[in-house]
C-alpha cells in the first residue's frame, strides 16, 4: 500500500524524474487530431502509472513530458526506485507503447528519461483559475531538466547527486556521460546502463 | 546554482556474522565498504577507503567516528531489483490496451 506523503515541509529533499517523447514536435505535426490524442494519451497515462507503481508521485504533465517526484524518506529505497522506474519506463515504451501505437498505424514512439536529487520547496499559487494550486520550486527541478537533455533515445541519465545515493549494483553500471557546469564547477551526468 | 548535497550513501558488505543473543535478536558482524567501488588506500599517511567513481577518500578514523552513531538504528530490508519484469510488462500491456478512449 502506498504511503501518504504530504509535501508539507517548507524545504525537503526529493528526486525528480522527467520523461518525454523523443522528436514529439515533428511527429505531432504529421498526425491528425484523433491520432495525436491517442499518441499522447497512451504515453502520458502509462508513464503516470509506472511512476505510481514504483512509489513515486506523478506531479504534472507539460505537453509530452511527465514529471514524477520521489520524496526523500528513511533508507534509500526511494532513490533506488527512481532507477527502477526510469529503466522500466524505457522497457514499457519499447515493448508495449510503441508496438501498440504502430498496431494503430501510428509512428513508433521513443522516449528519454532524466532524473536528479536535491532540495525543493512548495509554494502556493493564488489564482483560482489555475489547474494546480501549488508549485514545487528548487534548483533540483531545473537541474533534472538539464540532465534529461543529455539523454539519447530510449536512454536514462541521472545527475551526480542522485548517482551518489543509489545502490552499488546500479551505480557500478552507470557510465560517465559528460558534465554540466554550475558556477564554473563540473557536475557529472551518468548514463544508466542497468538492465531491469 | 550549484546543486545542494544533503546525504551520503555508504553500502557495506557484511561478512562474518556471529550470533550474540538469539532471544534478544542480537548479533555481531563485520562490515566493509563495498569493494566494488571502495578500495583500501593510504592518503597523506592515513589509511582508509577510496571511492573509485567519486574520488572521495574516507579515512578509517572517520569511519570509526561514524560507527557509534549506528547503535540502535533499525536495519531496513529494501527491495533490490525488479522481481518479475515480464509480469510487469504483461500488466502494463493490458493496461494500455484496455485504457478507455474518451
Amino acid at each position: 500500500m502506498r504511503k501518504n506523503h504530504p509535501l508539507r515541509n517548507s524545504c525537503f529533499g526529493l528526486a525528480v524524474l522527467y520523461v518525454d517523447i523523443r522528436h514529439s514536435t515533428e511527429i505531432a505535426r504529421k498526425l491528425k487530431g484523433g491520432e495525436q490524442k491517442l499518441y499522447y494519451e497512451t504515453f502520458l497515462n502509462e508513464m503516470i502509472s509506472v511512476i505510481e507503481d514504483f512509489g513515486g508521485y506523478p506531479f504534472k504533465t507539460t505537453g509530452d513530458c511527465v514529471i514524477g517526484f520521489f520524496p526523500e524518506e528513511r533508507g534509500f529505497q526511494w532513490a533506488d526506485n527512481v532507477i527502477l522506474c526510469g529503466s522500466m519506463m524505457i522497457e514499457v515504451v519499447k515493448n508495449n507503447i510503441s508496438p501498440y501505437l504502430q498496431s494503430k498505424k501510428l509512428p513508433p514512439l521513443e522516449c528519454h528519461v532524466g532524473a536528479d536529487y536535491g532540495e525543493a520547496q512548495v509554494i502556493k499559487l493564488s489564482s483560482q483559475k489555475l489547474p494546480f494550486k501549488v508549485e514545487v520550486v528548487g534548483s533540483v527541478m531545473n537541474i533534472a531538466a538539464k540532465v534529461q537533455h543529455e539523454a539519447d533515445t530510449n536512454q536514462m541519465v541521472i545527475g551526480q547527486n542522485l548517482a551518489e545515493l543509489i545502490y552499488t549494483d546500479y551505480r557500478v553500471q552507470c557510465e560517465h556521460k559528460g558534465d554540466l557546469r554550475f558556477d564554473n564547477e563540473a557536475y557529472k551526468v551518468f548514463k544508466v546502463n542497468y538492465q531491469i | 546554482m550549484k546543486p545542494e548535497k544533503r546525504r551520503f550513501r555508504l553500502d557495506m558488505t557484511i561478512t562474518e556474522i556471529e550470533e550474540v543473543d538469539r532471544e534478544k535478536g542480537l548479533f555481531r558482524f563485520r562490515a566493509i565498504p563495498d569493494p566494488r567501488v571502495w578500495e583500501k588506500r593510504t592518503v597523506n599517511g592515513k589509511n582508509g577507503y577510496w571511492h573509485k567513481i567519486d574520488n572521495i577518500f574516507l579515512s578509517e578514523e572517520e569511519l570509526k567516528k561514524a560507527a557509534p552513531t549506528l547503535v540502535g538504528k533499525p536495519i531496513y530490508v529494501e527491495n533490490i531489483g525488479m522481481k518479475d519484469k515480464e509480469e510487469y510488462l504483461r500488466r502494463s500491456k493490458k493496461r494500455i490496451e484496455e485504457k478507455p478512449s474518451s
